[in-house]
């Protein structure tokens, strides 16, 4: 697992084969749910796409849209914030914040002509491993769909 | 070489051959001047677009090296120089043209910025006298004239009939001319009398005038300074339209695997410009504006000879609390 | 417009010769004697300086906010309060309701000579000085605008966009002109890390306008200022003017109009929805 000063150094996909081309997505994990959640996936040895690239945050609260606009940026395709389902926050409701963030900033996403879909949201829990390799396969096929964003 | 005419369809036909030759720039809409794919494309009317001309040998963005990680070795290039593209640069007014030789002297100056001077000599200027000077004008009070040709290889004033007379000011544009010859006539005396009675009569036009000669800076202590910018709000406008101002920023931009150092256009007027982790001497933006105001009718007379200044107005027209330079010349006096 | 002129500079005249306040920022006429320039004036003998009149847009809630704002400056010594006499907009009163709902200052330390228009405001001016008709004609061009972009395909619309995008300067004026962009450090400024690249790139323009765009959601007085003030004309205030839609229909929330509210991004609901989410 790489930790948020380990991003990968990514280039913009540009020539892309499509039929071989996967996309990039950059995953903010909050420390207590998503980011354990991500890790029981691991130890039970689930297959699921190797396309997310994680970074770990104390709590989804803490993503800022900066996080994302940065990402598409630097060559992601899709941006994934996942935390604690509501009410089970470890801060108590810095996910009601993001839940807040995440709707408005996809509709203005959405307005200058980027699809929403490229930033997605999902509540994974520390116990639910299986969750979490359904939710990225889950968005890699969706964000696969729309093809690579410098394109 | 002696003046020629030029009749308004000729123009366009110059125009369209030089397209086929080399890059054409002109005033493309209200923004910016911008290349041209045929002579239609111009803007004449727009003479003064918001953008100035400057950023044709003064980029906003221009890369000066790449890094690249590769091991343990850091390779660093030198980005290709600048194309030697021949271009010419169509539909100024003589002050945008006139502030070229003013920066000239800056970036001529110590450290020479070859690239620069590479794009200035690979630019033709062919510039067009004002016939209507606007209301935020002041050239004449800074030693220019709505017909001057401080900085421009050729100068077109529009005369009565309709046709532009031709003055030939420098070895590039008696080059341009002879080379597309076929489109110029001789001018003759008549003619050449009314280009003179009309750049009197446009130097007249301008409303509002100011006296720098008279104009003694106020002293840099002195409290006139505090009230002047009160309004100010500290934005890039005035700065980033001028064709005069030419301050920058170096930045490194990319990541340590690879990226580009880049020079990139700052202005005095932001409150970041003298930031530094020894302290802000600038904190206030009465000192900002104050800065500005010295260096341009100031500084750089005393270190390079010229005003900072050629009077095109801009700061005056788009300023977003209408601060006028004017105004604000007259209340320096010391 | 000449009543509200002469209730401005009866209403300041007052104002300083009783020491009610230290400064009364208006407008006053500029260059060509019609567009105006905001003004401070601190004597009663210069209120004459002060007019209005129908181009006279800018949100003068801007100069009294942030690193040198009258009303929050950091280089007045905190027990020296200034107060503050402002003409104020319609969209100036909204702002100034969202302000005081972000602990800006303190409402007492101002009064407000309201030019009002009968929309919906949180807030009473202390004096009314004006009311003008509210602007239908400037909300009818935003509208049929928007609807031209929603009816473009996704892909048309980015492109549109990017072209709008691709002349932006970064000079800034949309930010310094508004009165919710009082941030001492600006996340544009920001080099530790750098979140924003300086130099004006497609995607460095696109972050720039993005954030601001985002970092106003919830909070934009609707004045248009950052869009008249661009001097590369990209119309911003489409953006604003869909965030502050979208915020209204997705929370019922409108910044301005109730001093009680919760700003809506710095709120939730426990039963708040977001069909998108996993």
């Amino acid at each position: 697992m790489l930790s948020s000063n380990q991003v990968e150094t990514l280039s913009a996909s540009e020539g892309v084969d499509p039929s071989t081309w996967e996309p990039r997505i950059f995953a903010f994990l909050c420390n207590w749910c998503s980011y354990v959640g991500a890790d029981l996936a691991g130890t039970s040895r689930l297959i699921y796409p190797a396309t997310v690239r994680i970074v770990r945050l104390p709590c989804t609260g803490r993503v800022d849209p900066m996080f994302i606009l940065r990402s598409f940026q630097r060559g992601a395709d899709g941006v994934l914030v996942s935390g604690c389902h509501p009410g089970d926050c470890h801060y108590s409701k810095g996910n009601f914040y993001a839940r807040r963030r995440m709707l408005m900033f996809r509709k203005l996403l959405a307005f200058v002509g980027i699809d929403p879909r490229r930033l997605q949201m999902s509540w994974v829990s520390a116990s639910e491993g299986s969750k979490w390799a359904q939710v990225v396969t889950d968005v890699t096929n969706e964000v696969k769909a729309l093809g690579p964003l410098r394109a | 070489m002696d003046a020629k005419l030029l009749e308004r369809e000729q123009l366009l036909r110059l125009v369209d051959a030089l397209i086929a030759d080399c890059e054409v720039i002109a005033p493309a809409d209200e923004s910016s001047f911008s290349a041209v794919a045929s002579a239609g494309e111009m803007q004449l009317a727009q003479l003064k677009p918001a953008k100035s001309p400057k950023e044709l040998v003064f980029p906003q963005r221009e890369v000066l090296l790449r890094y690249a990680l590769a091991g343990d070795e850091v390779a660093l290039d030198d980005p290709p120089p600048p194309a030697a593209v021949d271009r010419v640069l169509i539909g100024t007014r003589p002050c945008d043209a006139a502030a070229f030789p003013v920066i000239d002297s800056l970036f001529g100056w110590d450290d020479v910025d070859a690239a620069y001077f590479e794009r200035r000599e690979h630019t033709t200027v062919v510039s067009i006298a004002c016939d209507q000077p606007c209301e935020t004008c002041f050239c004449t009070s800074v030693g220019g004239s709505p017909a001057g040709i401080e900085g421009s290889d050729l100068l077109l004033t529009p005369l009565r009939e309709g046709n532009y007379h031709v003055q030939v000011i420098s070895e590039r544009g008696r080059s341009l001319v002879e080379r597309y010859e076929r489109f110029f006539r001789a001018s003759d005396q008549a003619h050449d009398r009314e280009r003179a009675l009309l750049e009197d009569e446009w130097q007249a036009a301008i409303e509002r005038t100011v006296d720098l000669d008279e104009i003694e800076m106020a002293d840099f202590e002195s409290p006139v300074w505090e009230t002047l910018a009160q309004a100010c709000v500290d934005c890039g406008i005035c700065t980033f339209l001028c064709p005069t101002c030419h301050c920058f920023d170096i930045q490194d931009e990319g990541d340590p695997n690879q990226g580009e150092r880049v020079r990139v256009w700052d202005a005095c007027t932001f409150y970041e410009y003298t930031r530094t982790h020894a302290g802000q001497p600038r904190p206030t933006h009465y000192r900002r504006y104050r800065q500005r105001i010295m260096h341009k009718f100031r500084y750089y007379p005393e270190n390079m000879g010229k005003v900072l200044c050629v009077g095109c107005g801009r700061c005056i027209q788009y300023c977003p609390v209408r601060i006028d330079l004017r105004v604000v010349l007259e209340a320096v006096r010391g | 417009m000449e009543a509200i002129t002469e209730n401005i500079r009866r209403e300041a005249r007052r104002l300083l010769q009783e020491e009610a306040v230290d400064v009364v920022i208006g407008y006053q006429p500029g260059w060509d004697g019609v567009q105006p320039v905001p003004v401070f004036v601190d004597q009663a003998a210069e209120v004459d300086k002060l007019v209005y009149n129908e181009r006279c847009t800018h949100n003068l809630a801007k100069y009294l906010v942030g690193r040198e704002g009258y009303l929050t400056s950091r280089f007045r010594p905190s027990d020296q309060i200034v107060r503050v006499a402002l003409v104020a907009l319609p969209a100036t009163l909204r702002a100034i309701v969202a302000l005081l709902r972000e602990y800006q200052f303190d409402r007492a330390d101002l009064i407000l000579l309201g030019i009002v228009d009968g929309t919906p405001v949180g807030i009473e001016p202390d004096v009314e000085v004006g009311r003008i008709a509210a602007d239908t004609a400037k909300e009818e061009q935003i509208r049929a605008q928007t609807e031209e972009l929603d009816g473009m395909s996704l892909a048309e619309r980015r492109e549109w966009w990017r072209e709008q995008f691709s002349k932006c300067i970064r000079c800034y004026a949309c930010r310094q002109v508004c009165p919710f962009c009082y941030c001492e450090q600006c996340i544009a400024d920001e080099n530790q890390p750098q979140w924003i690249e300086r130099s004006p790139s497609l995607w460095n323009n696109m972050g720039w306008n993005l954030i601001r765009a985002y970092h106003l959601t919830g909070r934009c007085s609707g004045c248009g200022e950052c869009d008249r003030v661009c001097p590369v004309e990209i119309p911003l205030r489409l953006i604003n003017s869909r965030m502050l839609d979208e915020v209204e229909a997705a929370f019922g929330f409108v910044p301005g109009r109730d001093p009680d509210a919760e700003p809506a991004l710095a709120a939730f609901q426990p039963g708040d929805t977001a069909g998108f989410i996993r």
